[in-house]
């Protein structure tokens, strides 16, 4: 399974974990797992998904970045490898 | 089932879009030994088949790399057997080996590398009659080539220090200084002097494939000064071994992003993968920096007391937390102090805080030496081989590789400025010491081994 993780984090406001999912279903992306923290208003989540399926991988991390412009967050999509290299021996 | 919490996962976002977490290189190793020929345009030839044939693919999949995993791949590079090996049976004359620096500046270009590395010679036991044309064809090949970058290994600890070839290398930067005076001398900065050189170095300028190598490789060099200064702020005021553990910490999380898009492009390319190079190499981007590091340990400035050891418990703790995150560490591994790629740095030398002998002494525990170093253009071309004499003997008798990169700025003074763009930043022009060494340099001949170097 290709995964993919996206962090999000920001000021809080409604409809954060909305439009990121929404952004994932539209491009047939399955979310497996969502963390999320909320720290004197800032929001702070982690998506883990399932990317195999998904064929408009760059498609993704542009609506991502465009949605986080517009609502000011910080959306980082990227695949799992890396962060697994970084934190597991 | 390896797993990642929140704040991991913030953190290593953070590195990359915040501190400027990077894979600051690729690096192909190419051997070019099966090109050699006696007719310098089949060389050429054979050359340009080898390049293409490994390298056509480099910079695709580094940049597809980049992109899927959100890492960014800095640059991405080649290098090559020394070529003084490989010039030998076919170039005479200088023009010879321009044609054949040509043409890998050439391949190098279509490929779209950013550098290409081992116009070399080793000379540390002294220099063939090849080896003497090779190098003085050096400042006419770095004015006519754009990519291609030119070392000189002049001795050893093993091998003692062959004086002849520093001073000829005084000479050779001087020449290449003047020959490329319309861009402030950027020649110089595509050329470095070495001892004890590695044969395994991704970086620039000094990167070459050593003859003892396979016949392609991948090495991969990591960066991360910004990474180094967030996690330091979290160890303010602590004491020296929390301050050590925090960058062992770091540079092990750092080293691991290095070997995963290693392994990766290694795996894409179908070519081996060598070393992780664990260097802390800065950029003249703010925050890059490793005088930062250095003044966030608790320095007022670089070059204040205490700087050489700060350098000191750097070096070493990138390298413990690198070697344990890394299958094959080589390369120079350490932390760069090159003067213009380093805001930091910069600011030290304008506010007259750090001076050339300063920076020798922080050679001593750094993982390279004089980098990246700009003198007044009419500094003499003894005066050059002095300060290249120095920071070689550092190496021979420490048993650790030294590098001289110097700019003597054309038509330049101390004080004043030049600025190569890129990487390679700008540079405050430094002053130096001109009490003559000639008659020291002039003596030529050969400095034996060390003692230690005796260990049959």
């Amino acid at each position: 399974m290709k995964k993919a993780i996206i962090v999000v984090y920001g000021k809080d406001r409604t409809g954060i974990i909305y439009n990121v999912t929404k952004i994932l279903f539209d491009n047939n992306i399955n979310v497996l797992d969502i963390k999320q923290t909320i720290v004197d208003g800032y929001f702070n989540m982690m998506t883990i998904a399932d990317v195999s399926k998904s064929k408009t991988l760059n498609k993704v991390k542009k609506a991502l970045e465009e949605y986080g412009k517009k609502a000011s967050l910080s959306i980082n999509f990227q695949l799992e490898d890396a962060f697994l290299a970084m934190h597991n021996l | 089932m390896n797993t990642i919490s929140i704040e991991q996962a913030i953190e290593t976002t953070e590195m990359f879009s915040k501190e400027h977490l990077d894979v600051r290189t690729i690096t192909m190793g190419i051997s070019l030994l099966d090109t050699m020929n006696s007719n310098v345009d089949k060389l050429c030839k054979n050359i340009e088949k080898k390049l293409l044939h490994y390298a056509s693919d480099l910079v695709k999949v580094a940049n597809e790399i980049s992109d899927e995993y959100g890492i960014p791949i800095v640059n991405k590079r080649i290098s090559i057997t020394p070529m003084s090996i490989i010039t030998e049976p076919c170039c005479k004359k200088e023009e010879d080996y321009i044609k054949v620096a040509k043409t890998i500046d050439v391949v190098a270009k279509k490929l779209k590398v950013d550098f290409i590395g081992g116009w070399s010679a080793i000379v540390s036991g002294g220099m063939t009659e090849n080896d003497k044309r090779f190098l003085n064809a050096i400042p006419k090949v770095l004015s006519k080539t754009n990519v291609l970058c030119s070392s000189v290994v002049v001795g050893s600890t093993k091998a003692g220090l062959d004086v002849d070839a520093v001073k000829l290398c005084g000479k050779i930067i001087k020449d290449t200084a003047k020959l490329t005076k319309n861009n402030y001398s950027i020649g110089c900065a595509k050329f470095v002097v070495f001892v004890n050189a590695v044969e395994d170095n991704p970086f620039m300028a000094g990167a070459f494939h050593g003859i003892r190598q396979g016949e392609v490789v991948l090495n991969v060099g990591v960066s991360g000064p910004g990474v180094v200064r967030k996690a330091l702020l979290t160890a303010k005021g602590q004491d020296f071994t929390t301050l050590c553990e925090t960058i062992k910490k770091i540079a092990f999380k750092i080293t691991r992003v290095g070997q995963f898009v290693g392994l990766e492009a290694s795996k894409r390319l179908n070519v081996p993968f060598g070393i992780i190079d664990l260097s802390l190499a800065p950029t003249p981007a703010k925050g890059d920096s490793v005088a930062d590091i250095l003044e966030l340990i608790g320095l007022e400035s670089v070059g204040a007391p205490g700087t050489t050891c700060a350098l000191a418990l750097l070096n070493d703790q990138v390298k413990k937390g690198g070697i344990m995150a890394a299958r094959n560490v080589g390369g120079l591994s350490g932390a760069f102090i090159p003067v213009s790629e380093d805001q930091g740095m910069i600011n030290a030398v304008v506010k007259k805080s750090l001076t050339l002998e300063k920076l020798e002494a922080m050679t001593c525990v750094c993982s390279v030496g004089l980098d990246m170093i700009a003198i007044p253009g009419d500094t003499s071309t003894e005066t050059i081989s002095g300060i290249i004499a120095d920071e070689m003997m550092i190496g021979i008798i420490n048993q650790k590789t030294t590098a001289v990169r110097i700019i003597p700025a054309y038509g330049k003074k101390a004080g004043d400025k030049v600025s190569f763009g890129g990487l390679l930043g700008y540079a405050p022009i430094m002053k130096v010491n001109n009490f003559s060494c000639k008659e020291f340099i002039d003596r030529g001949g050969h400095i034996p081994a060390p003692i230690h170097s005796f260990k049959n």
